[in-house]
């Protein structure tokens, strides 16, 4: 075969529309990458947020429970030293304030996703709208790792964190264990470096949606040849 | 430039010239998921390169040279990491498995355009889209002359693989 041959071989690639031919295994191809973003988003987002956020509740509720019985348990105990301080009004705030840190992190993580999953647990009845709901997939993606948004969930957390080091240290017997502060630094130096980490994904994610904007125009632009081209033939 | 019109400017050559990116991640990227990878790649660095771009050349040499810079680089790096290498978040191919219906004959070429070396494969999608010497060798950094030499060798290379290949139907 000579190359002029497959020259024209290559130039048959030039000829064939790129979308048109395929919708139906486009649309289950883009149903398929949205479940995985989904079910992806679930299982390194919000679930690993909702269980530290309730294994931060369970610790909360213990430390409190040790708190309350520290004369009882110096009784039972003799290996248990404490200065025999009490509770004060202070410490139920600081329990009150890490349970209502905790409890609207876990709030605004559920009613978000809520929100947005209403709309995408459904099989799209065309093309067109399996684009806009991996358009709208990939938005929520983009928006959960926004800058906003991740600052609201560390500092929810380091409130938390903070309030649980304070309380815990003075349910073992140190009265004002100031370098509990620095529980803050615990969650948001690593906060901020994986969400420095994930920029690149982001930055995948935006050029992903620009293509599925591309290809939603494309899409949008074929349809149209083809209704003038049939009312045309109409006539 | 404003965003929207870099986002406008973009979708336009993504719409136009979308069939070149395919030919380019197709003969860069093996699996699903590194075409996948690759797509997005160019993609990105063709966005980013839209502010730079002055209309000196042609919008197809510059996607061109963009897309096979974008994909020499992440060959090289693929290369190095590819142990250990995981997706970035799993998400199956979709875009690339909207290029067209496969064609045997095609397939069979871009088998042959992955078996060059970087440089080659650069220049036989070159080669095969119709740019001339000149242009390639501006794009690819080399002499002309040199690419006249690799442009004869890469045609005898192809032509003697597809007379070897005649009897399968190519």
């Amino acid at each position: 075969m000579e190359f002029e041959s497959l020259q024209a071989i290559w130039d048959t690639q030039n000829d064939k529309p790129v979308f048109a031919m395929q919708d139906a295994r486009l649309l289950v191809a883009l149903y398929q990458q949205r479940e995985r973003s989904r079910r992806w988003l679930f299982q390194w987002h919000f679930g690993p947020l909702y269980g530290a956020a309730l294994l931060m509740l369970a610790a909360i509720g213990s430390i409190f429970a040790t708190f309350l019985n520290v004369a009882r348990l110096m009784r039972r105990y003799k290996g248990f030293t404490h200065n025999g301080f009490g509770m004060s009004a202070w410490d139920y705030a600081g329990f009150a304030v890490a349970a209502g840190a905790l409890l609207a992190l876990v709030a605004s993580l559920y009613r978000e996703r809520k929100k947005h999953e209403r709309t995408q647990e459904i099989f799209a009845p065309s093309l067109r709208e399996e684009l806009d709901l991996g358009i709208a997939q990939l938005d929520f993606v983009l928006r959960v790792g926004s800058t906003p948004s991740v600052m609201r969930l560390l500092t929810l957390l380091s409130i938390a964190v903070v309030m649980i080091s304070w309380e815990a240290q003075r349910a073992g017997g140190n009265p004002t264990p100031w370098w509990s502060a620095l529980g803050a630094l615990w969650v948001f130096l690593p906060g901020c470096l994986g969400f420095a980490a994930g920029k690149k994904g982001m930055e995948r994610r935006l050029a992903r949606r620009r293509a599925l904007e591309s290809m939603r125009a494309a899409l949008d632009e074929d349809r149209s040849n083809l209704t003038t081209e049939s009312r045309r033939e109409d006539t | 430039m404003q965003k929207e019109e870099q986002q406008q400017v973009f979708e336009g050559w993504l719409r136009d010239h979308q069939g070149l990116f395919f030919k380019v991640v197709r003969a860069y990227a093996f699996t699903p998921q590194d075409q996948e990878d690759l797509f997005q790649e160019i993609a990105t660095q063709v966005w980013r390169s839209i502010p730079g771009f002055r209309g000196d050349a042609a919008v197809t040499t510059w996607i061109y040279r963009v897309a096979l810079n974008a994909a020499i680089a992440w060959t090289q790096k693929e290369r190095r990491h590819r142990e250990g290498k995981q997706g970035l978040d799993g998400v199956e191919p979709a875009i690339l498995q909207a290029s067209p219906a496969r064609d045997p004959r095609v397939e069979w070429l871009y088998e042959q355009i992955r078996q060059l070396n970087e440089i080659d494969r650069s220049l036989t999608l070159l080669l095969l889209d119709g740019f001339s010497y000149k242009e390639m060798a501006a794009m690819l950094g080399i002499t002309e002359n040199y690419v006249g030499v690799k442009i004869n060798r890469i045609k005898a290379h192809l032509t003697g693989k597809s007379r070897e290949e005649t009897g399968d139907g190519v």
